[in-house]
């Protein structure tokens, strides 16, 4: 009888809690989400520090980021504590041999610098003045020195360039350098508008050196936000601690040296690079390098046929180097590889490419024996191992989830874990005995009172035979037999995977289920996660092929789920799915409302407009000055149907997105204008294609509710939508 | 064999070496420790350092620490500001201080185990003292009450004006949570619904202070008592300087926040320490004196709070009594005994006091763990800088953990000898003579007396004496510099303070010649080649003798009383020349005439260089103006050099260099007969 009692009880608190105190996700929640990256443990083990990032508002409407470091107890039960404070940027830790101090990049002010944290206690000082910045800090093994980049300007570099210089009928240095010259230097250079062409030329540039104007003479002029005149240069600095003296200069001249790692008896330094025969904008591939740290004297290491090799790590004991390795014979949608080859030099090996997967964040474990790794999957993102000397892959851990960081110690793997029921947490994975333990609160604590939708997978065969993966999101609050409006979202890239391990979508989903929608994404041809082939499926054909994968997912998923309300469908989608959008609406006629972000639709334009124009010639095989290229382009661009366009549409585009410029929106826009089509055009101040992701907190909340605002005039919901409740 | 190497060795040293004399800016950039703080358990130390920072001319206070004993470390960082007030957490896992990292002054805190500061209060009006609860999960803090927000609307209306003593802000005492949690509310925000951005309630916010005092008067000083029940605290009417002669102690229960008078005597009463019992409080009294606390001695009290019966302790304890701290192993205070500075212990029942710790010949302030075991203190020996010494309480033996002293190895210090005289009167008077580095006994050398001020100030032996007197470079060029304990200084007991009432200047006077009288019998000076200068009283002292002796060539007076009468009307604290000169110029004027250098202007000969803090509030300017007149009226060299945005003393390194330059140059051109350019320029 007693027993009985107690059960009632407990199954009368967990109905009463569920019912009544779980809250649907709105869009502020997003300012909660917390994530965390960087993880890196400590040489021993014992902890590990890993950099947080929040968002942040001050005096009502001033909205920015933080992001601290904070340290992990991997031995004990201490909960996290935070090592940084204040309003800079801390990032990229990295441990001191002994423990005993972390060096990291603080944003304080313009420039980033290395800084010092001794973790005896006191707070953190800076070690380097660079110029121009420094960043990737990496301990010397004996823990003296600290190996830093820094990017130079072209014109702070001495010399020749090694390329023939592209100003037509010009010379390099055939003008006074401004852009190096102080103030008071400037002022004894004789400059005129009026006098020989010498002094013109130096009046030129003088104006020039003041960016106004801008005089462009490489090929990729468009950076992310904003026009790059100046090309610059990733350099390598030693900085011996405890002494007052300068940093020295490792590499120097018109070439690049980048993702730089000491060799284990701290005599060579390890990294990419290219002599630039060609312009830098113009090479796109790199070999392995290395820098004997006491002459200072750079040589190819590898180079190797048919690949571009970078990021090479020594294997702990010294003997093996890891590097990425990408096919450079077919630059459409080529696979991330890694391979590994002894210390010593000699014959480069493919590792784990019968994954047929794009691999990212490949190390190695303490004993050098297996590399880990994590490789987009079917909608997951897991943790694999691979023995080192070749073999099977194995999957660690992942399924329905995502890990987009980790770090191996011993034992120990700390990960960063991205699930539909928490978009990010720490956990601590033990081989021993297969055991994950959460290590942090980032976002538990308020997401444990919120509603979560869960995704339902299913799978679509297509007519050519291939596959297409498919979820499905079903309103929070559903009522069975009710039909709800139903938002088709859309992925970009092409090449980019959704699913429920990835994390930029997480609150965006939730917040539609919040708001009464079903919620249908897939992974069309061309998609990341499930091959070469399938990411090659796009090839020449951005719009019918993948365009009918997406909608035979929906028709699949409004066939088993009777909570779609065929009768309205909206549809969204950013970047290249702002070009699908397009495609779809100037071909299609079943949704009621529809939503194009920062897209591109007219794809001769987009050669010239777009820091990302490289997807031209390798998705449609040439040029638009070539005919049959022109063609091709003509056909495949939603900007030909444009009068075929019926659905309303809502633009949206970063004022200073050049990565797909405005000039593409705004063409659709005031087309479809002319053409007198229900339209409405969002602009955003000061931001550019990462906006959704990584943009003002305060815009991506507009933009968010400004997208459901938007279908909101279109559809009807059954029911007071949970969001919406008062 | 090996010792004559090691000899050798030494000498090598010694001559690679070289010593120097430091420039002006080298002595002015010496790092200097400030107050130190122990942990509960006696570990760790945590202290403050001084440095330059000329480029923003200012001074820079930062924490050190030492942990265990080990090399002490940079802790603190604040940009543009300092950081202060060092306290350990009752747990010894943090430790707290006081910075404006650009929201007014807040407690911060960092782990002792690593990691940076927070601000762990956002209180508006900024903090100015604060104290852990020995729980260790709150803060008893002082802050200032809210300015009146009518006299910005006044001020709107009618422009600036204040009525004199009338307008000022009290502080009161405030408890506030400690979050150990180590998450700056600033940093993650929470709202209230999808259209607001209003902070939701619930969220994680900044802790709200409680109010624990309230009312017509404002808190100094306070101490939360060991059990954590009380607040003991310093009050007086309003936070005018001249209020503190009505100091009471009052004690605030926590829970309840009743207040209760403690020690209510007409004089001032300060509140010093809990019995480790937390059934009595200590407090300093001058009881129903409020005409000469000014120079009369403090006396020491303990007042068991549930009878109020109160015993005096220390009694024979000769000196003015303050700074005591209360363990179980006994109450303690440092006390200057002449040119020393002792650490005495007083046994809490009988109130008998002993010499508990000697050496260092300096014992500054002291930190005692919580079961009072062991302490911590800052200190120096006569050659040493201040540093800062760890020992334990039973069988104390002073153990240095730092070594700021180095930063005077190679330098020409100054070596120190306490001398002493009989004055005109008879009455012992002591000095600290610096001699040149190669002291030559055959010769007479120039003399420079530097006089200090208080008048219940003490010069004492040191290395770099200094402040705004270049003695270094004047010993270097081949002068003694003689510093004299003139009558009313401290550390010589109650009667010799007082033996410069109604006798101001003119004891003094004698004190000084006499000293120089007593030099030249041992035929070690020059009389025709001397100097005299001081600042504040010393300045008032060195002000006396350009008008009353025409033995100095030149004469320096820095921030000095020309005229008693000028002074104490225009001064912010009128009591002092009233219980020094017992009247006012209305009642007396004859002892106002009697003590004014103005008096004799009439007889001024020597050439007087005349510094001053434009708005020095203490000795206002209006001093400087009238010698300078008088001077100039009479035809005597002089020169006034106005210290901009200043008050009272020159508490920025840019301005304290120029202050060293203005006496060299007067110096050398009245004493030695050369002109010196102020070097401008790089």
């Amino acid at each position: 009888m007693k027993v009985t009692v107690k059960y009632l009880i407990i199954l009368f608190v967990a109905f009463t809690s569920n019912a009544q105190t779980k809250k649907p996700i709105v869009a502020s929640d997003l300012m909660k989400i917390a994530t965390a990256n960087q993880i890196q443990i400590s040489r021993d083990g014992s902890k590990a520090v890993m950099v947080v990032t929040r968002k942040a508002v001050k005096n009502e409407s001033e909205y920015y980021y933080t992001r601290h470091l904070y340290m992990l107890d991997l031995v004990g039960s201490t909960e996290p504590y935070q090592l940084t404070f204040g309003d800079k940027n801390d990032g990229q830790p990295q441990w001191s041999p002994d423990g005993k101090q972390l060096a990291f990049v603080r944003m304080d002010g313009e420039k980033s610098q290395i800084w010092l944290l001794p973790l005896a206690g006191g707070e953190a000082r800076a070690i380097t003045k660079a110029e121009y910045g420094a960043g990737q800090p990496r301990w010397s093994p004996d823990g003296k020195k600290i190996l830093y980049s820094s990017n130079i300007p072209i014109y702070a570099i001495e010399g020749l360039t090694p390329w023939p210089y592209e100003r037509p009928a010009r010379a390099l240095g055939d003008e006074p350098n401004f852009k190096l010259m102080k103030a008071d230097e400037k002022k004894k250079v004789s400059t005129s508008p009026d006098g020989t062409l010498e002094d013109v030329r130096a009046w030129l540039a003088k104006n020039n050196s003041e960016n106004n104007p801008r005089v462009m003479m490489r090929q990729n002029l468009q950076g992310e936000l904003n026009l790059q005149p100046d090309e610059d240069f990733s350099h390598l600095f030693v900085k011996t601690l405890d002494t007052e003296e300068k940093a020295v200069q490792l590499t120097k001249g018109y070439q690049d040296f980048q993702g730089a790692s000491w060799s284990n008896d701290g005599k060579a330094i390890i990294c990419h690079s290219r002599v630039y025969n060609i312009h830098p904008d113009r090479e796109r591939d790199n070999d392995l390098w290395v820098i004997d740290v006491e002459t200072k004297s750079a040589r190819e290491f590898l180079t190797w046929p048919g690949y571009s090799v970078s990021n090479a790590t020594y294997s702990p004991d010294g003997t093996q180097i890891l590097f990425s390795a990408t096919n450079v014979q077919n630059r459409h949608a080529t696979q991330n590889q890694m391979a590994v080859m002894t210390a010593a030099g000699g014959k480069p090996q493919l590792l784990g490419a019968s994954l047929d997967r794009d691999i990212s964040g490949a190390t190695w474990s303490s004993d050098s024996k297996t590399i880990y790794f994590t490789a987009e999957t079917e909608g997951d993102i897991p943790i694999y191992s691979i023995p080192a000397k070749g073999g099977t892959v194995t999957k660690i851990l992942g399924k329905s989830s995502g890990v987009s960081d980790f770090d191996v110690r011993g034992d120990k793997m700390v990960y960063a874990l991205t699930e539909t029921r928490n978009p990010w947490e720490i956990y601590l994975y033990q081989g021993k005995d297969k055991s994950s333990r959460k290590l942090t609160r980032l976002n538990e604590d308020w997401i444990k009172d919120k509603l979560v939708s869960y995704p339902e997978e299913f799978w679509v065969t297509r007519p050519d035979g291939s596959k297409v993966q498919y979820w499905v999101m079903e309103p929070i609050g559903r009522k069975e037999g009710v039909k709800y409006p139903t938002i088709l979202n859309i992925h970009g890239g092409p090449s980019a995977m959704w699913g429920p391990g990835g994390f930029s979508m997480w609150h965006e989903y939730q917040l539609e289920t919040s708001w009464g929608y079903t919620v249908v994404y897939s992974n069309p041809r061309g998609s990341g996660g499930y091959g070469d082939k399938f990411k090659k499926g796009n090839f020449k054909d951005w719009g019918a092929g993948p365009a009918g994968d997406i909608l035979a997912a929906l028709d699949d998923a409004s066939k088993n789920h009777a909570c779609i309300d065929k009768d309205q469908l909206v549809v969204e989608g950013g970047s290249y799915a702002g070009y699908m959008v397009a495609w779809i609406i100037s071909h299609d006629n079943r949704f009621k409302a529809a939503n194009a972000q920062r897209g591109v639709y007219e794809l001769s334009t987009f050669l010239g407009e777009g820091n990302a124009w490289n997807l031209v010639p390798s998705h449609f095989g040439g040029f638009p000055w070539d005919k049959e290229t022109k063609a091709l382009l003509d056909s495949e661009s939603p900007y030909s149907y444009v009068s075929n366009i019926n659905t309303p549409l809502l633009i949206i585009h970063g004022d200073q997105d050049l990565r797909t410029g405005v000039i593409q929106s705004e063409m659709l826009y005031k087309s479809l204008k002319i053409l007198n089509k229900p339209v409405e055009y969002i602009r955003y101040p000061k931001e550019g294609h990462e906006l959704t992701r990584s943009g003002n907190p305060g815009r991506m909340m507009d933009h968010l509710l400004r997208v459901i605002e938007f279908f909101e005039r279109y559809v009807k919901h059954p029911e007071v939508a949970p969001a919406t409740q008062k | 064999m090996r010792r004559i190497v090691s000899s050798l060795l030494l000498v090598c040293a010694g001559l690679s070496h070289a010593q120097r004399v430091p420039t002006m800016e080298e002595v002015i950039s010496l790092r200097t420790v400030g107050g130190v703080s122990l942990s509960p358990d006696g570990k760790h130390v945590a202290y403050t350092v001084q440095t330059t920072d000329w480029s923003e001319n200012r001074y820079d206070i930062e924490i050190w620490l030492s942990k265990n004993g080990t090399k002490p470390f940079q802790l603190t960082t604040t940009s543009k500001g300092s950081s202060t007030n060092p306290a350990f957490s009752p747990d010894g896992q943090w430790i707290s201080f006081l910075a404006n990292r650009g929201n007014k002054n807040q407690v911060h805190v960092l782990r002792v185990e690593g990691g940076e500061a927070w601000a762990s209060t956002n209180e508006e009006e900024g903090i100015s003292a604060y104290e852990w609860h020995p729980s260790g999960s709150k803060f008893i803090f002082r802050k200032s009450e809210k300015e009146d927000k009518t006299k910005k609307e006044r001020e709107k209306r009618y422009g600036g004006f204040e009525a004199d003593d009338k307008e000022f802000t009290i502080q009161h005492l405030w408890m506030v949570d400690f979050k150990p949690d180590g998450l700056d509310p600033s940093e993650l925000p929470c709202y209230e619904t999808v259209d607001s951005l209003k902070v939701k309630a619930g969220c994680i916010e900044w802790p709200k202070a409680t109010r624990l005092t309230e009312g017509k008067f404002t808190v100094s000083g306070f101490g939360v008592s060991p059990d954590g029940s009380k607040v003991a605290f310093s009050r007086q009417p309003d936070p005018l300087i001249n209020s503190s002669s009505k100091a009471d102690v009052s004690v605030v229960d926590i829970e309840t926040k009743e207040i209760t008078g403690a020690a209510t005597n007409p004089g001032s009463d300060f509140f010093e320490d809990w019995s480790p019992d937390s059934k009595e409080i200590l407090f300093s009294s001058s009881l129903s004196d409020t005409t000469s606390h000014f120079y009369k001695n403090a006396k020491i009290f303990a007042m068991n709070l549930a009878t109020k019966v109160t015993r005096q302790l220390g009694k024979n304890l000769d000196e003015d009594l303050g700074g005591m701290t209360w363990r179980a192993t006994g109450i303690f205070t440092s006390v200057w005994n002449k040119t020393n500075r002792v650490l005495y212990r007083i046994e809490p029942t009988t109130g008998d006091h002993t010499v508990h710790l000697q050496h260092p010949d300096q014992i500054f302030g002291v930190s005692f763990s919580k079961s009072g075991d062991r302490f911590a203190m800052t200190g120096r020996n006569g050659d040493q800088l201040t540093e800062v010494f760890v020992s334990n309480t039973k069988a104390p033996v002073a153990e240095a953990i730092t070594d700021l002293s180095s930063q005077l190895k190679n330098w020409k210090t100054a070596s120190s000898e306490v001398i002493s005289w009989k004055s005109k009167d008879g009455t012992t008077i002591e000095g600290v003579l610096h001699k040149p580095r190669y002291y030559d006994a055959s010769k007479k050398y120039p003399l420079l007396v530097v006089i200090h001020g208080g008048p219940t100030g003490i010069d004492t032996p040191t290395p770099v004496p200094g402040s705004v007197y270049p003695i270094l470079q004047w010993l270097d060029k081949g002068s003694l510099v003689l510093r004299v304990n003139y009558r009313g200084s401290a550390g010589y007991g109650e009667a010799f303070r007082s033996l410069n009432v109604k006798n101001l200047g003119v004891g003094d006077t004698w004190d000084v010649l006499s000293g120089i009288d007593y030099l030249d019998s041992k035929k070690m000076i020059d009389r025709s080649r001397m100097g005299c200068m001081g600042w504040s009283q010393g300045g008032y002292i060195s002000a006396f003798l350009t008008t009353n002796s025409t033995i100095f060539k030149a004469i320096s007076v820095g921030a000095g009383i020309s005229n008693w009468m000028t002074y104490y009307v225009n001064t912010d604290i009128h009591p002092f020349t009233r219980q020094y000169l017992k009247a006012t110029p209305w009642s007396d004027e004859a002892i106002y005439k009697k003590t004014s250098p103005m008096t004799n202007i009439n007889k001024a000969q020597t050439p007087t260089l005349i510094q001053h803090g434009e708005f020095d509030r203490r000795v206002p300017i209006a001093n400087a103006y009238e010698l300078l007149q008088g001077l100039r009226d009479k035809g005597v060299k002089s020169e006034l050099i106005v210290y901009k945005g200043f008050g009272h003393g020159i508490n920025k390194p840019k301005e304290r260099l120029a202050a060293n330059w203005h006496n060299w140059q007067w110096f050398a051109k009245y004493v030695w007969g050369e002109e010196v350019e102020l070097p401008v320029g790089k």
